[in-house]
């Protein structure tokens, strides 16, 4: 079948890099996005970051600036929620009963924020923070909240915490694991930014499951862990779950995430997904993965616009994400899934720091902690599938560069012939 | 809406690398760190050779820069809008305040135009049309210290401009033509 | 995460308008942006007229990178143990100057006033700056060691002076586009000239040709319409070839030759000299003797068309009976054995080479001569210059515009090298001149009188000049006591007793600069306050003759000896210079006629009035008709490669060479090598090489390039000692006197006479 009419439901980063590569690529026929916040595809991350901080402001977040749609023909349905799919009919019902229909179907419905289960947590104060609407909420709070307690130490967590802590909340972070960021990290990296939290006045508490939040005299109180922890705000943040509804409802394969191959397509011919939504097997991990990064979620939106085109731009990127936290910039690639080992490049007490992870001698990926050489290097290792020793990493003065070098420019060999540099 | 691009006329050229180092001074490029090199052929900016064999031999420099492309493949990829091409005057900026490090942009961009000096937030660096002076009415910094006047700069669909008719009257070249970027530095050749 | 507030960007305090003047001769016009008393960037002033806008590479790197180096000297130094020892003890200036006050006292009462001596070089085009080694010497009857020779430069002078009565000449760059051939001898303007390159390539456009005559493929080279690659220190028989052929082919320009030369006229057959009238008549009018058409001798002055050829019995008084030819004859002899085929051997070039160039020289209506220092810096170099010059009066293009023989000219050369002797001796005082070229004989010797303290400045004496490392063994241990006013540790300043700062252009309260390759006069007003405790050269030697009792000389402010050297000059052009113009303009133009026609008036300054392509002065050394002369090296079986040491864009001597964002475009000497040089040497790219003869070594790396013509090696110049694993390519040369030389001025430093050999080294 001819692509003459794409549909995009989920107004996020995703849903912008497939518009903008499909029209990029030629793609000159009817685009419609539909989302349901009231705002044009905008970046999460600064959520919790410079937009929590209040140093930017909306417009900034925006992923594209406004006219970009309009100059690219893009209709719009903001607001509004996309409710069913008809597959068969080739239609997409949203929520005020108009009917829009699509040759190419793009579900890029990203994840909603995993709810506390527990009595209290619908309570006023209680705060969730996935989009801007959370966002300007919690700011709203911050002059009147002395005391605030964060759910959940992973990434986001701990950004909100930074942000707050300079800004003399007393901030404590309540996490169910042993450990902040278990999920992500090594213990050596976790130990590192809990210090750097703690020495800021950041109360960590570890193991805490909560048992309730309740409500007395104008303040909250979450109760974990045989304590009751005082605040006047309290952000959860223990993940997100992937928002599969509609897939689900219309009958795509769906596990934790709409399942979708290394082109971004779902069981059905018509309709791709892409972005925080999906779940794939990742071609360079050997393994089934719901990533919820930003980079992955341009990336599967720019694979998606390939193939709505019938073109292929298999997706092949090694998995890479970053946090902010006070002059610490995390920056972390590969996976490490099942490691079995690290090595620690640099010192942490210096601020500056790598943590290599290998199996069994294979190198499979780092964290860099103000150390975005080691990132950069280790992006082009294993990008290119290269080794990395041990013994080399663990050694400051082995540039990490020296295994993958930037290669040179292949336009300049082919107008000047090999390079003497080579 | 304009088309802001360079036109080199390699003719002129002398490859004296005071572009070079008139464009470190102006806009603090970090040590080691470049946002315009003078290539030669043989691309060793340090180690000059001439193509051929002594004596039939023949040399010329090639400043390279962010292209500005009209189709800038590190837009493209760049997840955070860090690296944005305005519709209305062409230029391929870059918002360090945006930038996460991430390298996208290297890979993809065909110019080897971007660098990385900052060793804390790693974030990109590159040519960036010295939008600053070009607000103040003055011309970018190399253009400004070339001592043989081999670099114009300007609009590049008004006909008007001293760019345009450069490009309009003269035979030029321009990179890598087969990455489908549509760079807008148009090298006179030499 | 905000990127922190550019430097370069932010709002200066103030813009200063100054200027920027090594020897690269630029003398750019420089606005400084100040902040906070530091620099912010500096981009390039406006002249009065367009198209003099320019700063370079280097310029920008020593205004934001030199000033404030690390390595910057900001105190008087005293040095606190061995020389050399690199031990240093901080002093204030007034225990300095008072202790080399004293010392330079005790040496004069012991020895004589002329005990002291005084040299400076080329590192501050600033009049002041210039002028007051000169000016201490005399004030205190010290010596002044000259510059002329060691400059390495002479030769060009020289090889004019005895032809033309001037020391040199040169077309207004801004006309190049008006001449049709350029034909460049032995310069690289594109990394030497690199300011006024602009101006060739408006040539370029507008139709000029453009030859490159240099061994080496240079930059220069890179542009031009054909490449000729003589053999280093050949290119004055490349010459005499080009003039055979003119000759041959009937090209010269005969009426000219006969008229403003002295070709013409007649010579004794055995003494070599010129016959006068009066060796005919005693009583006569004195004059020179020609022959017109018909054969009748006649006085120069009296015959219109003299015969350039032809021999005629004279005779003389004291009943000497001589047949006498012309000058022009004896000239065709010499000349005669330079055929193309022999000029192609001498040369390595294609005989149908030297045929090409003298028909398309001969046949350009506007032929300009571009003329370098580099073919010069051979031991006989003057005969270089010489050379261009007698090839352009047989083409009638001296005189000529757009054509001539164009080495340097500008308001520098008129205004520092004549500037009042009301201020470089005031008070009328005198003290002793010694050839600079031979510093380290004289000193070594102490001969022809002791010489036993030296004081330089602006003087990169460590690496610019020959045998440094034999200096400080030979000649160094003469001295009691040696001095060196610096802006950084070279490796001169190394083994002085005392170092003293000195200010950078930026820092320079007030100067006049001269247009050193422009007719502009600039005045350099200060951007920034001293570094640390640094002087300007003027205040150093004013509070030195404060102190011993010349001090009512050296009293003027910065400003009011500007203005005194400006109101004093000989030179009208600069009498005529309005200061208020200057104070607010910070650039006035000379009142140079346009277009600027050097010898336009067809008068030399020689004892006949024209050019003397014959010199009978030279006769004694067999120079009285040019000739070619080998470079004294070369003819070694054991020192198969001639070694040059080119200037180039990335640094003007030694000034430039250590700061970071040169050392980013260039970080490090490397010794060039063809390919068929370096492959039976077993030398590869990259590989660490040992260059030697018998005088010195240094260990360096190996780069293989087409560009250098095979029998030969380069290695840049301006690199310390310290950025070679071991040695310095100027420990391999030597000064060895030349009578021709000596006669017109001093023996010139012969930088590139040097031959070597070259092998891997055992790294």
């Amino acid at each position: 079948m001819s692509t003459e009419r794409v549909v995009a439901v989920g107004a996020g980063q995703a849903s912008a890099q497939f518009i903008d590569e499909l029209r990029a690529q030629g793609f000159e026929g009817g685009l419609l996005l539909v989302g349901e916040e009231a705002h044009l595809p905008y970046q999460r991350p600064p959520l919790s970051k410079a937009f929590l901080a209040g140093v930017v402001d909306r417009d900034w977040l925006a992923y594209r600036p406004p006219e970009f749609y309009a100059r690219r023909g893009v209709e719009l349905r903001l607001g509004r929620r996309a409710a069913a799919i008809d597959r068969a009919q080739q239609t997409v019902l949203l929520d005020d009963g108009e009917r829009v229909a699509y040759d190419r179907l793009l579900l890029a419905t990203g994840a909603r924020p995993r709810c506390l289960a527990v009595p209290g947590a619908d309570l006023p104060g209680v705060a969730m923070l996935r989009g801007i609407a959370d966002a300007e909420a919690i700011r709203a709070h911050l002059p009147t909240a002395a005391d605030v307690a964060i759910i959940g130490g992973g990434f986001i967590g701990l950004e909100v915490a930074a942000i707050l802590a300079v800004r003399g909340h007393a901030v404590t972070v309540i996490e169910a694991g042993p450990r902040v960021l278990g999920r992500a990290v090594a213990p050596e990296v976790s130990a590192f930014f809990a210090a750097a939290h703690r020495a800021r006045g950041v109360r960590i508490v570890e193991n805490a499951q909560i048992a309730e939040i309740s409500s007395t005299a104008g303040a909250l109180a979450v109760d974990c862990a045989g304590e009751s922890v005082r605040a006047d705000l309290v952000v959860v943040g223990i993940g997100i779950e992937p928002e599969t509804g509609l897939a689900e409802a219309a009958g795509l394969a769906c596990r934790d995430g709409i399942l979708v191959d290394e082109r971004c397509r779902t069981s059905d011919p018509a309709i791709l997904a892409a972005g925080d939504c999906t779940r794939f097997d990742h071609p360079l991990l050997g393994r089934s993965v719901r990533l919820e990064t930003v980079h992955n979620a341009v990336e599967q939106g720019r694979t998606a616009a390939h193939s709505a085109l019938g073109h292929e731009l298999p997706y092949r990127q090694t998995p890479w994400v970053w946090s902010d936290q006070y002059g610490y910039r995390l920056q972390s690639v590969g996976d490490g899934f099942g490691y079995d080992s690290t090595v620690l490049r640099g010192d942490p007490a210096e601020g500056r720091f790598s943590l290599c992870y290998f199996s069994g001698g294979q190198f499979l990926g780092l964290n860099a902690v103000n150390r975005p050489g080691d990132f950069a290097a280790a992006r082009r290792i294993l990008d290119r599938g290269l080794s990395l020793a041990a013994s080399d990493a663990a050694d400051l003065g082995f540039d990490l560069g020296r295994i993958a070098p930037k290669r040179l420019t292949h336009w300049f060999e082919r107008e000047f012939g090999p390079s003497h540099a080579a | 809406m304009s088309r802001m691009g360079f036109v080199i006329d390699l003719k002129r050229c002398i490859g004296c690398d005071t572009c070079a180092v008139g464009c470190k001074m102006e806009n603090d490029v970090p040590p080691e760190r470049f946002r315009l090199n003078v290539l030669d052929p043989h691309r060793d900016p340090q180690l000059e050779r001439p193509l051929g064999v002594y004596p039939a031999l023949s040399q010329f420099w090639l400043p390279t820069m962010c292209q500005h492309c009209s189709d800038a493949p590190c837009v493209a990829v760049c997840p955070t809008r860090a690296l944005w091409r305005d519709d209305d005057d062409g230029m391929v900026s870059l918002d360090k305040d945006r930038c996460v490090g991430c390298h996208r942009c290297e890979e993809a961009c065909p110019y080897d135009a971007l660098s990385f000096a900052d060793e804390t937030t790693g974030t990109a660096d590159k040519c960036s049309f010295c939008d600053h002076r070009l607000a103040e009415g003055q011309a970018p910094m190399c253009q400004t210290v070339c001592p043989t006047r081999a670099i114009t700069s300007g609009d590049l669909d008004d006909p008007a401009s001293a760019a345009a008719q450069l490009v309009a009257t003269r035979e030029t070249w321009v990179l890598g033509e087969s990455t489908g970027a549509r760079p807008n530095i148009f090298y006179l050749k030499p | 995460m905000t990127a922190p507030v550019a430097r370069a960007t932010a709002t200066p305090d103030r813009i200063v308008r100054t200027v920027c003047s090594p020897n690269c001769s630029g003398t750019c016009g420089v606005n400084a942006f100040v902040k906070d008393d530091r620099i912010l960037k500096i981009e390039p002033a406006s002249f009065p007229e367009p198209g003099w806008e320019r700063i370079c590479l280097k310029g920008i790197a020593m205004a934001m990178q030199r000033i404030d180096h690390p390595d910057r000297l900001r105190w008087p130094l005293k040095r606190d143990g061995p020389r050399g020892s690199g031990r240093w003890r901080r002093v204030g200036w007034d225990e300095a100057l008072d202790e080399i006050a004293a010392r330079l006292g005790e040496t004069a009462a012991s020895h004589g006033s002329r005990a002291n001596a005084w040299m400076t070089m080329s590192g501050n085009y600033g009049i002041k700056a210039c002028t007051v080694p000169e000016r201490i010497a005399n004030s205190l009857g010290g010596t002044v060691m000259s510059h002329d020779g060691m400059m390495g430069d002479l030769n060009c002078a020289m090889g004019f002076l005895p032809l033309l009565g001037a020391g040199f000449a040169c077309n207004d760059l801004a006309d190049l586009p008006k001449a049709s051939l350029i034909l460049i001898f032995g310069r690289n303007p594109a990394d030497t000239d690199h300011s006024e390159m602009r101006f060739l390539f408006d040539a370029i456009e507008a139709g000029a040709r453009v030859v490159v005559v240099d061994p080496r493929f240079s930059r220069t080279a890179a542009k031009a319409d054909q490449w000729v690659s003589p053999r280093p220190g050949t290119d004055s028989a490349l010459v005499i070839g080009m003039i055979r052929v003119m000759i041959d082919e009937g090209l010269i320009d005969q009426a000219y030759v006969a008229r403003h030369t002295n070709a013409p006229f007649l010579v004794h057959p055995a003494t070599g000299a010129l016959l006068k009238t009066t060796d005919v008549d005693a009583a006569a009018p004195a004059d020179y003797l020609v022959c017109d058409g018909d054969g009748t001798v006649r006085a120069a002055s009296q015959c219109d068309g003299p015969r350039l050829r032809g021999e005629v019995p004279l005779s003389l008084n004291a009943g000497e009976s001589v047949v006498a030819r012309t000058a022009f004859d004896h000239m065709l002899d010499a000349w005669a054995a330079f055929t193309p085929a022999r000029v192609a051997a001498i040369c390595e070039i294609p005989a149908a080479t030297v045929e090409q160039l003298a028909r398309d020289y001969a046949a350009a209506d506007r032929a300009w001569l571009w003329c370098g220092a580099g073919p010069q810096r051979y031991h006989h170099g003057h005969l270089v210059h010489r050379a261009y010059v007698t090839l352009a009066a047989l083409a009638g293009n001296i005189g000529k515009p757009y054509a001539g023989v164009n080495t340097l000219d500008g308001a520098h050369m008129r205004f520092t090298f004549n500037a009042p002797q009301s201020w470089t001796a005031p008070g009328g005082k005198r003290g002793g001149h010694l050839p600079g070229i031979h510093l380290h004989e004289i000193i070594a010797s102490q001969t022809p009188y002791p010489v036993r303290s030296l004081w330089i400045s602006s003087y990169g004496l460590g690496t610019q000049s020959p045998g440094f490392d034999r200096f400080v063994r030979e000649a160094l241990p003469k001295l009691d006591l040696f001095v060196v006013t610096e802006q950084l540790m070279t490796g001169a300043a190394e083994h002085a007793d005392f170092v003293l700062p000195c200010v950078s252009y930026y820092e320079e309260e007030m100067d006049l600069v001269a247009g050193g390759e422009h007719w502009f006069l600039q005045l350099r007003q200060r951007a920034i306050q001293p570094i640390g405790e640094a002087r300007n050269d003027y205040e150093i030697f004013a509070a030195l003759a404060e102190r011993m009792g010349e001090g009512a000389d050296w009293a003027l402010s910065n400003e009011a000896a500007c203005r005194f050297i400006l109101d004093q000059h000989s030179d009208p052009l600069f009498r005529a210079v309005e200061w208020e113009l200057l104070r607010t303009d910070g650039a006035v133009r000379i009142d140079i006629p346009r277009p600027h026609v050097p010898f336009g008036d067809l008068r030399f300054n020689t004892p006949s009035g024209r050019i003397e392509l014959y010199t009978e002065a030279f006769v004694a050394q067999g120079e009285a008709v040019l000739t070619h002369k080998e470079p004294l090296e070369g003819r070694d079986p054991r020192f198969p490669l001639m070694l040059i040491s080119p200037k180039h864009v990335h640094s003007t001597h030694s000034q430039h060479t250590m700061l970071p964002w040169i050392r980013e475009h260039r970080p490090d000497p490397l010794l060039e090598l063809n390919p068929l040089d370096a492959h039976p040497r077993g030398i590869g790219d990259g590989d660490e090489v040992r260059v030697w003869n018998d005088r010195g070594s240094f260990t360096v790396t190996a780069s293989l390039n087409e560009a250098v013509k095979p029998g030969m090696a380069t290695v840049p110049q301006g690199y310390w000692r310290k950025h070679f694993r071991s040695g310095h390519f100027s420990d391999l040369g030597q000064v060895v006197r030349n009578a021709v030389q000596e006669a017109v001025i001093e023996t010139n430093y012969p930088v590139w006479d040097v031959a070597v050999e070259v092998e891997r080294s055992g790294q």
